[in-house]
């Protein structure tokens, strides 16, 4: 089970870029708050493309010695350290669609240059002699970057990524808004599939703002209304509470809860438990099924409503090691519903736990649909 | 938006209830008493217009015909006609003439290629299936008005085909003869004892067939290819196909850590292929998925179910494109 103490300052680091979509849900001051209330160290970093995070998690460049004065901002952004100490780290695909990534011919190092930056003579001619634009990033690229800068965090960092709205607004250009949602297409399953095979949480920003409808609540890429920044900072907060880093994460003991799958469950039935109290459990063991039910909603027929009813079954995966110290009997369950005590040791009394004891780090697995 | 569609006052409706008195609901009567309706309707200049049929102005000469061949995700076809209808100095007729188990790409180039024999007549007989499915219309360059066949045939200037079925549909092949089939969707919302009732008949099903299980991506877009290739040479029409919503409504998982999805994944790749063989295989992409977001998808059951809303704005969609890649609406 992950015991990792707070900081220093009795809180916890997230870093985070600064892509709208991501400063406008989980930038706002004073959200991102521990359960006793701490507030949570924020670091903001200027946003960068998945090659240049790559290539920052490595740590093996330095800045060369013949940089403009003008242009060491952005090689200085490149080659800060904070996201190989975060407990979380949230990017944007946003940032994928950069077209201004350099890389100097001498050292290696890739920067971005700001957008509409004003540069002058010397930085120009610096570009120009010294360095060579990298041009566009490719899918394939971004979903390799992604695991690789997964596998560089390692276990101790969470990777957020935040995915594109595919929509946006078409003004007179509808070919172009049709050729971004295109390349927004191809990001989104980059993503899709790098979660698939590395622990990558998706904010799945497409998704949020279509059930919104795009047409009202998107602007630019990756710039939503304050309703759609709202609806996708809560999903932010859920997924980044999920991995139990908003918890002081100060016991031994966590209790296991009935996760959240999505907004319209609330409640449901433990179909089936895996393990007993005593058992030991590692990463990615299933504990128990649960089933979802009556997911309704309107089909949408002019002349006649139907009704549509779903039932979903999902496996709750052990995202921690741990000894299951008490399970209980309760098969009907709502969401936040406590089911078991999990201790870093067997010997542990399950007693000794209340409501600020952090929650067992758990994964949901389509089992049925 | 445009406002309601409006097919002017009912003709004789104390009729219609007269016959639904003597006769019940949905009778034969009453069945032959719309058709009589509607055709006098038409007559007066009226549009005809149900789900999935639009005929308009069919007293003008020139004729163009919009066919629609997809499952649910194309019913907002046929309230097109009201929107091209004012624009064309010709009688248009819009009819999606399918249902999702029969429009899976291979099941439909099974069709073309002809299938017959003795394993056929025992399939259509032991699954009380309709002979007529196995022989796809889709690619007849002319198509008749179904229920109205004095209307004589429309031309099919656009086809519409839909991704939705090579989507999701699941076809049985027979082991020996390798005969495709799509069971349909009724039994889903059948009495279970119907289903269940002639258990030698289900022995026989599960004996004689084995899953054929869902598509991938490469066998369907060469399917796709075939279809379109075949149908611009055998009709002339303009091609388009739709994709669907990539995303699931209401479903947003929280928490992916586990999860596996491989549906909307799917769904995604599904699209991206669509829109790489475009080009060469010489079909339009409709982008239904970015239609559906704009307009909200927070009231679909599902990625191929719009909401009216999301119907009225894929029209205007539809609109757009045959403007775009058509000459039938004049400059």
């Amino acid at each position: 089970m992950a015991t990792a103490p707070a900081s220093d300052a009795g809180t916890i680091g997230i870093v985070f870029t600064d892509s709208p979509d991501v400063i406008d849900s989980i930038g706002r001051p004073g959200l991102l708050t521990t359960r006793t209330g701490d507030p949570v160290e924020v670091i903001i970093e200027p946003r960068l493309r998945s090659d240049v995070l790559v290539q920052r998690l490595r740590g093996d460049s330095e800045i060369p010695g013949d940089v403009p004065v003008g242009a060491a901002r952005w090689l200085v952004a490149a080659t800060s350290t904070a996201f190989r100490s975060a407990k979380v780290a949230a990017i944007s695909l946003v940032a994928e669609l950069s077209t201004v990534v350099y890389r100097h011919l001498e050292s290696g190092l890739l920067f971005e240059v700001g957008d509409g930056e004003p540069i002058d003579e010397e930085m120009g001619r610096w570009l120009a002699e010294r360095c060579q634009p990298v041009g566009p990033i490719d899918e394939q690229a971004t979903a390799a970057n992604l695991e690789t800068a997964v596998a560089l965090l390692g276990a101790d960092t969470r990777l957020v990524v935040y995915n594109l709205s595919t929509f946006v607004p078409d003004g007179d250009d509808i070919e172009g808004a049709i050729a971004f949602a295109d390349r927004a297409q191809r990001l989104d399953l980059a993503l899709a599939r790098a979660a698939g095979t590395s622990p990558i949480l998706v904010v799945d920003a497409d998704r949020i703002v279509a059930e919104l409808g795009a047409g009202d609540h998107v602007t630019a890429p990756g710039r939503y209304s304050a309703e759609a920044a709202n609806e996708i900072s809560e999903e932010a907060v859920a997924q980044i509470d999920a991995l139990g880093v908003l918890d002081p994460m100060t016991s031994e003991l966590a209790l296991l809860v009935i996760p959240r799958y999505d907004r319209r469950t609330h409640s449901g039935s433990i179909t089936r438990w895996y393990k007993r109290t005593g058992d030991s459990v590692g990463p990615g063991d299933v504990l128990f099924d649960i089933e979802f039910g009556g997911l309704a909603a309107n089909l949408g027929a002019t002349r006649d409503v139907k009704m549509k009813t779903r039932v979903m079954t999902l496996g709750v995966v052990a995202g921690d090691a741990g000894h299951l110290l008490e399970v209980s009997p309760t098969t009907d369950v709502s969401v936040g519903d406590r089911v078991a005590v999990v201790g870093a040791r067997p010997d542990l009394d399950p007693s000794d736990t209340d409501e600020l004891t952090p929650h067992f780090r758990v994964g949901l697995r389509v089992v049925e649909r | 938006m445009s406002g309601p569609i409006n097919n002017g006052p009912p003709t004789n409706p104390i009729s219609l209830k007269i016959v639904r008195k003597m006769f019940g609901r949905l009778s034969s009567p009453e069945e032959k008493l719309r058709k009589m309706r509607n055709t006098v309707r038409m007559q007066r200049g009226q549009a005809l217009y149900r789900t999935n049929l639009y005929v308009g102005n069919i007293r003008a000469k020139r004729k163009v015909g919009i066919y629609g061949f997809g499952g649910c995700d194309l019913t907002f076809l046929a309230g097109s006609g009201h929107l091209i209808q004012p624009r064309l100095d010709a009688s248009l007729c819009i009819n999606r003439a399918s249902a999702v188990e029969g429009v899976r790409s291979d099941f439909v180039l099974q069709g073309l290629d002809g299938v017959d024999g003795p394993v056929l007549d025992e399939v259509v007989d032991k699954l009380d299936l309709d002979r007529g499915s196995f022989t796809s219309t889709l690619f007849e360059p002319r198509f008749t008005v179904p229920d109205h066949p004095r209307l004589g045939t429309y031309p099919k200037d656009i086809v519409v085909l839909s991704i939705a079925a090579d989507l999701s549909r699941t076809l049985y092949q027979h082991r020996t003869d390798r005969l495709l089939i799509d069971p349909g969707g009724w039994w889903l919302n059948a009495d279970m004892t119907q289903v269940l009732g002639d258990l030698d008949r289900v022995k026989w099903f599960s004996s004689a067939f084995k899953k054929a299980g869902k598509i991938p991506l490469d066998g369907y877009l060469d399917n796709l290819t075939r279809i379109v290739k075949e149908l611009r040479e055998r009709t002339g029409a303009l091609v388009m196909v739709c994709n669907t919503l990539v995303v699931d409504p209401g479903t947003g998982a929280v928490d992916y850590q586990f999860a596996n999805s491989p549906a909307t994944v799917r769904r995604r790749e599904f699209a991206i292929g669509l829109r790489e063989a475009s080009h060469d295989a010489g079909f339009v992409v409709f982008d239904v998925d970015r239609v559906a977001k704009r307009s909200g998808i927070s009231g679909q059951a599902d990625f191929v179910h719009y909401t009216a809303d999301q119907k009225q704005a894929l029209r205007h969609e539809f609109m757009r494109l045959v403007e775009r890649h058509t000459t039938l609406l004049g400059s």
